[in-house]
């Protein structure tokens, strides 16, 4: 048990390592760099230009500028906004609370809304009911958010003024972005609830239960629901990834603070340090939830707890 | 005795895409309290829909009951709401199924679904259950009960799981009890266990019991009555002593005949009835099996009634007639018939400096290691462990054995589908155990291997033709009018229509699935070929026909067959020489008639004993061997059968037995062989 979460620990650190180094490469052999986008163009010389740039250290050849970069990194210096000069560790935590809000409300309404729609559909499988749902399941995954967020500012701010379209401050404002991505997760879980209940309803082990007299409900809920619940969970910690893309659109189009909004600034700015920043802090909290996941399995599902959970890792 | 169970003219459908498939058809049975009635028929001849609609858990599945009446007890259940049925199931009738390993929720402990039984019946306090759990697991003959309730399914074996669902069954004293196949998924020697416990617990609980078989031999062991169900209709229907003697039906002694007995005559052919049970949408017009009877006539176009004759019923019009003739022959005296047809060719001593054996196996072991566990060693799961055999040409070699015996890995490790930990393996002469690559593949051309799931064993989107054709394009580099023209022939060869290449997998019954699977192990002319349990996924009449294609075959080609099969009467028909293996070691090996009529060593005679012949009323189970096989991870010291053998010593326990001669192609690893 302590061994495997060791394990599992060690390689996180690889993941998080190698994805920082392929942001690294991909946004130095880009073209441009943070000095062009900071000075307006044509506004500096080109000899200002190049001072500016060999005081920041982006004159220096890649592995020069690798081996200064990630040898702070280890030392916990995120290094600053090429952009802004701030550090980048506080300008990133500062930011952190908003979209951990919209993160975690848009994955509670996730899971509530797509477990209960995902059974419900199930349990009435061929009727109406199971269609108009599995159109919802539908529409969840295949409308992108910013085309969703920008339908729900229409209808629930513009036409009917009920909501605010935009800010990041209070809980009015969290409404309609966690809505917005809420509706991709909970696409996402209704399907795969549903086809999963719909596997375990037809398992032998059901009829058993049936013919020791249980109630239909307790069949459904009781047995089948947590059988079926298993490959959900999973589902769940993959959802943290699409959480965290998702935030990247969600709070430009809702012009929310969060460091979604942060990393497309970013991105746009080339601030490789904040860039990279976000990219470890994400890929650290995606593995720390899966490493989750994984752990509540054991809760869910003896079989995994009593032969051992390491094994297939 | 009072009537307990009674449903009359039932007729139930079940509505599937393809449309509304009656599945059972007019069927009457009647069960009083306290007797056995067996159902005994092929696969989709109804049995399980009959005993889910009587438990009615039909309702769930798409079925409903269209006609007739079914009375339990006082109660009709034909149209009882689904709420007034629930407090009967599990209560007043309960059920046990067919594979304990599935009819278990994975997520819940043992002891906690038999809990939940008591308690949904108001029987008892969680507290109070949970005693109960305890008392009941005992009474079942689960060892340990305090420490198995808190188990989950996957950790028990089959057998463990079928005594717990037993108990399970049994926890609110029901009237009646529905055993579907309870049996079928475990070995000869669980079987024997778990049909004595239904038997003692039938007389202590004082119930009645629907046992659902394939198996006619279980039946007979069982039955105080047998009903003959035939495409979703009753056959015939009488005591077991007028079904099993003298049955009335075609089907009935068809089915009878079919069933290849221990003490029956060897090599014979088997006499097997034509074709297979049709599927409930192909379900012919008049009598269902008039398609398959030798004594149809254009009266059969009408549907016969289940007719009273010598007071049992039978559902055939030429019932009364064939009752008089000699055409039907009570099945159970033909016993005593002439001894094998066919000269077994043994290796004797001598012989074997002028023919060599085909197939050699020298102290051949696989061992897989295992995942270390804390701080031990890691340990070797020794599937096969020292085993020597060998083969002639034209011979069969028998491998029987409990699952989990090693005999499956064994014949893979000879073919070279795994590597071998250590041993020798020769193939005419040639050594297999170090060859890779080119040279392994053209030593393949001569083992091939008939598998026990034909239908898995084929690839579901090609048709019969590139299935058999395959080996051919691989090793003869055959194509065109050359390749089509063997598949036709080997197509004949095993008995199936050359226009059938055409098809796919799925058109085909089990039956003709597996001649396919023949067909194709047959392609490239093999001398030998491993059959591992090509039957026992087979119906009982269609078993029949494919071990007499076997050994047409055989005859015809001179092919020697390495046969492995828990079902000890094929291994027996068939076989020159049977190996009897347990937790990967050979402990007998004997002619096939020697080892049954005298087997050496205590747990080939546990096998033998617990297969049972097909005379009502026998009951010798209770000799048979008690436990399980263990886990071949840990096994026992010594002889590895010592914790089970009734012979066991000291010596036994500390001293492993060597493998010694004791007769003309004789041997044992016994200490104190019978």
């Amino acid at each position: 048990m302590l061994k495997f979460i060791v394990f599992r620990l060690a390689a996180s650190l690889f993941v998080i390592c190698g994805s920082s180094v392929l942001v690294f490469c991909i946004l130095y052999w880009l073209p441009g760099d943070a000095v062009l986008s900071r000075l307006a163009l044509g506004t500096a010389s080109p000899e200002r230009i190049a001072e500016i740039r060999h005081g920041l250290g982006l004159d220096a050849p890649f592995y020069q500028q690798f081996g200064v970069y990630f040898g702070r990194m280890f030392r916990g210096d995120f290094g600053e906004s090429l952009v802004s000069a701030e550090p980048v560790l506080p300008k990133i935590m500062e930011h952190v609370p908003a979209t951990l809000a919209l993160a975690l409300t848009s994955t509670a309404i996730s899971a509530g809304l797509g477990v209960l729609l995902g059974v419900w559909s199930a349990f009435h499988r061929g009727g109406a009911v199971d269609a108009a749902v599995r159109i919802v399941g539908l529409f969840g995954v295949s409308m992108p958010a910013f085309w969703s967020g920008i339908m729900l500012i229409l209808l629930f701010s513009v036409r009917l003024g009920w909501l605010p379209p935009m800010g990041s401050d209070g809980v009015r404002t969290l409404i309609l972005p966690s809505l917005t991505l809420g509706i991709v997760g909970t696409g996402l879980i209704l399907r795969m609830v549903r086809s999963s209940v719909l596997d375990t309803i037809r398992e032998p082990f059901i009829v058993t239960l049936r013919a020791k007299g249980l109630s239909e409900r307790a069949v459904m809920y009781r047995h089948a629901l947590r059988n079926a619940l298993i490959p959900a969970v999973t589902m769940l910690g993959m959802l943290v990834g699409e959480m965290m893309a998702g935030a990247v659109v969600v709070e430009t189009v809702f012009a929310r603070q969060g460091i979604g909004r942060v990393l497309a600034d970013a991105i746009a700015g080339k601030d490789l340090p904040v860039v990279q920043g976000v990219v470890v802090f994400s890929a650290g909290l995606y593995v720390l939830v899966n490493l989750l996941v994984d752990l509540s399995y054991m809760l869910i599902d003896p079989r995994i707890r009593r032969t051992g959970i390491g094994r297939g890792t | 005795m009072e009537l307990l169970l009674e449903a009359s003219h039932l007729t139930v459908e079940l509505s599937t895409p393809i449309g509304e498939l009656r599945v059972i058809d007019d069927v009457s049975i009647a069960i009083r309290s306290g007797e056995t009635v067996c159902l005994v028929g092929e696969s989709g001849s109804g049995k399980t829909v009959l005993s889910k609609t009587v438990m009615r858990v039909i309702d769930q599945e798409n079925g409903r009951i269209v006609g007739g009446s079914l009375k339990f007890e006082d109660t009709v259940l034909t149209r009882l709401p689904a709420d007034e049925v629930r407090p009967l199931r599990g209560s007043r009738m309960a059920m046990v199924f067919q594979e304990p390993m599935s009819a278990f929720d994975p997520a819940f402990t043992i002891g906690s679904q038999i809990a939940e039984a008591i308690v949904s019946h108001r029987q008892g306090s969680r507290r109070q259950a949970r005693a109960k759990v305890v008392e009941l697991l005992r009474k079942v003959g689960v060892p340990e009960p305090e420490v198995r309730m808190k188990q989950y399914p996957g950790e028990l074996s089959g057998g463990l799981l079928q005594r717990a669902m037993i108990a399970m069954a049994l926890s609110c004293d029901p009237k009646l009890l529905i055993a579907d196949e309870p049996t079928t998924a475990l070995d000869a020697t669980v079987q024997a266990q778990i049909l004595a416990l239904l038997k003692d617990l039938q007389a202590e609980f004082r119930m009645a019991l629907l046992l659902i078989t394939h198996d006619l031999g279980v039946a007979a062991a069982m039955a105080d009555r047998i009903v003959v169900m035939y495409a979703g209709r009753v056959a015939e229907s009488g005591t077991a002593e007028q079904i099993l003697t003298r049955p009335y039906h075609p089907y009935t002694r068809g089915l009878l005949n079919a069933v290849v007995r221990l003490d029956g005559p060897r090599r014979t052919k088997l006499p097997s009835m034509d074709g297979s049970i049709q599927g409930p949408a192909e379900y012919p017009s008049g009598c269902g099996f008039r398609p398959r009877c030798p004594f149809a006539t254009s009266e059969c176009a009408e549907r016969p009634p289940l007719a009273e004759i010598d007071g049992r019923q039978a559902a055939c019009w030429h019932a009364a007639k064939l009752a008089q003739s000699s055409e039907i022959q009570a099945p159970l005296s033909i016993g005593a018939t002439p001894p094998p047809n066919r000269s077994v060719r043994l290796p004797m001593k001598g012989d074997g400096q002028a023919r060599a054996p085909l197939l050699e196996v020298v102290d051949l072991r696989r061992h897989y290691p295992m995942k270390r566990t804390g701080f031990a060693p890691p340990k070797r799961l020794k599937a096969v462990d020292g085993v020597s055999l060998s083969l002639s040409a034209g011979e069969t070699l028998g491998l029987v054995g409990e699952s989990g015996s090693g005999k499956s890995t064994l014949g893979r490790v000879i073919l070279q589908l795994e590597q071998a930990t250590s041993g020798k393996v020769a193939f005419q002469g040639r050594e297999l155990t170090g060859l890779r690559g080119r040279r392994l593949r053209e030593v393949r051309r001569s083992m091939q291997m008939i598998f026990q799931d034909p239908y898995g064993s084929m690839d579901p989107r090609w048709t019969v033709g590139q299935i058999i054709g395959e080996p051919l394009s691989i090793h003869e580099n055959w194509s065109g009018k050359e390749k089509t023209d063997k598949v036709k022939e080997l197509l004949l060869s095993v008995g199936l229509d050359p226009s059938w290449r055409e098809r796919r997998p799925h058109e085909l019954s089990g039956g003709q699935k597996q001649r396919v699977g023949i067909a194709r192990a047959l392609a490239l002319d093999p001398a030998f070929i491993l059959a591992d349990e090509p039957i026992s996924a087979l119906d009982v009449s269609v078993q029949s026909q494919i071990l007499n294609l076997l050994q047409e075959l055989q005859d015809r080609r001179g092919l020697s067959y390495l046969l492995i099969a828990h079902g000890l009467n094929a291994v027996r028909h068939l076989s020159d020489r049977v190996g009897v293996m347990y937790l990967g070691k050979l402990v007998e090996i004997a002619p096939s008639e020697e080892l049954f009529r005298h087997p050496a060593h205590p747990y080939t005679r546990a096998l033998i004993d617990s297969v049972p012949p097909l005379v009502p009323g026998w009951t010798p189970w209770k000799q048979a061997v008690g436990g399980e096989i263990p886990s071949p991870l840990d096994p026992p010291s010594g002889c590895r059968f010592h914790p089970r053998c009734p012979f066991a010593t000291s010596r036994c326990k500390e001293e492993e037995p060597a493998w010694r001669e004791i007769g003309p192609a004789r041997a044992v690893a016994c200490h104190y062989p019978v």
